[in-house]
């Protein structure tokens, strides 16, 4: 996984936000750079933009896995392509999600969101996997507008993030989703 | 605004948080971009990383604008306030919000503070945008200041408005 090396990070004229996947299912092991869609932009926008209190983005956040190989992420996507299960997808048995924190203070600037799903539970090709948050459009004059959980990013492989590969149903599948805030 | 090039931006894989500030007040007329403090940048990771429902401050629910004097500090990550403010609150203050959605997308919040003729005085060299931070808290998230060559220090005009507009754009990259 593309490392950001916090300890660098100095004061700058931009904040950067990025999303690397990683994907473990028995020997396949893939690395990726995530797309993000219009309304996960818009959802962190949001916090800026709105007077009020909103829903925090890991409220009720979730992350699927698709089949589709040959349709590349757009700012308008606002689903997987073909989503393994029933829409949005096949929850994954277990999820967590953890912070690392800037080293001289406690600011959080790495946030990891984990995904399992347990041997047999998924199959087929995987060839996109969706982080979804929760989406919020607040404004100036009045907070607290939440909707619902909705994609925020996405990894495919027809944005040429990673190679699609046939799901191993013996093992568990593992997707960690690391989404870094750094100085740019 | 200076060279927020939207339009231009087709690759999704990372979203870019920058600030422009103008400044005018009578024949001086400055524009410049912003430096994020740490706690700008934490406040905003901490609202990415909430699980909370509905209980999330956001950061234009209480917002102001200082201007300061100091011209030697330069900004740090560590920095939470102006190293010398001038205390005195603009006379009006306005912020305005922008989705851009669709094939393209960005948001834009507009931030403007207006200090009536003759209400401040001296030399200014760092400005401060505060926001209100996920738990609550008010500071400053951002600055912008002499000292990291982002402008030149000028002497107030006090026969002319002051006029700041901080510009926040979150865009692809």
């Amino acid at each position: 996984m593309e490392e950001y090396n916090i300890e660098k990070a100095y004061v700058g004229d931009f904040i950067g936000i990025r999303g690397t996947v990683k994907i473990e299912n028995g020997e396949h092991i893939v690395i990726g750079k995530n797309h993000w869609v219009g309304q996960g932009l818009e959802t962190i926008g949001s916090y800026l933009i709105t007077n009020g209190s909103l829903y925090g983005a890991l409220y009720s956040w979730g992350m699927y896995i698709g089949s589709d190989t040959s349709t590349t992420t757009t700012v308008s996507m606002t689903s997987l392509i073909s989503p393994i299960g029933t829409a949005p997808g096949t929850a994954p048995n277990t999820k967590s999600f953890s912070a690392a924190y800037y080293s001289t203070s406690t600011i959080p600037i790495v946030i990891t969101y984990i995904a399992s799903w347990n041997a047999g539970t998924v199959s087929g090709t995987l060839g996109e996997a969706g982080l979804y948050v929760y989406i919020n459009f607040g404004n100036v004059t009045n907070g607290t507008t939440a909707s619902q959980p909705g994609l925020a990013s996405r990894l495919s492989a027809a944005d040429g993030s990673f190679t699609a590969f046939t799901i191993n149903t013996s093992v568990a599948l593992t997707v960690t989703w690391t989404v870094s805030l750094v100085y740019a | 605004m200076l060279e927020t090039d939207i339009i231009k931006n087709t690759d999704t894989i990372e979203l870019k948080l920058f600030g422009e500030v103008e400044i005018k007040n009578g024949d001086t007329k400055i524009k410049g971009r912003n430096h994020w403090v740490g706690q700008g940048l934490g406040s905003l990771s901490a609202f990415i990383g909430s699980t909370s429902g509905a209980s999330v401050y956001t950061a234009t629910s209480t917002w102001y604008i200082l201007l300061g004097m100091d011209t030697v500090t330069p900004t740090n990550v560590t920095m939470t306030g102006l190293v010398k403010p001038i205390s005195t609150q603009p006379n009006a203050k306005y912020v305005y919000g922008f989705y851009y959605s669709g094939s393209i997308s960005a948001v834009l919040v507009r931030y403007e503070s207006q200090w009536y003729t003759g209400t401040v005085s001296g030399t200014i060299g760092e400005l401060g945008l505060y926001l209100t931070f996920s738990n609550g808290g008010v500071g400053m998230a951002s600055r912008l200041s002499v000292a990291d060559n982002s402008f030149t220090a000028f002497t107030v005009d006090t026969s002319s408005v002051l006029d700041v507009l901080w510009n926040i754009n979150l865009v692809y990259a």
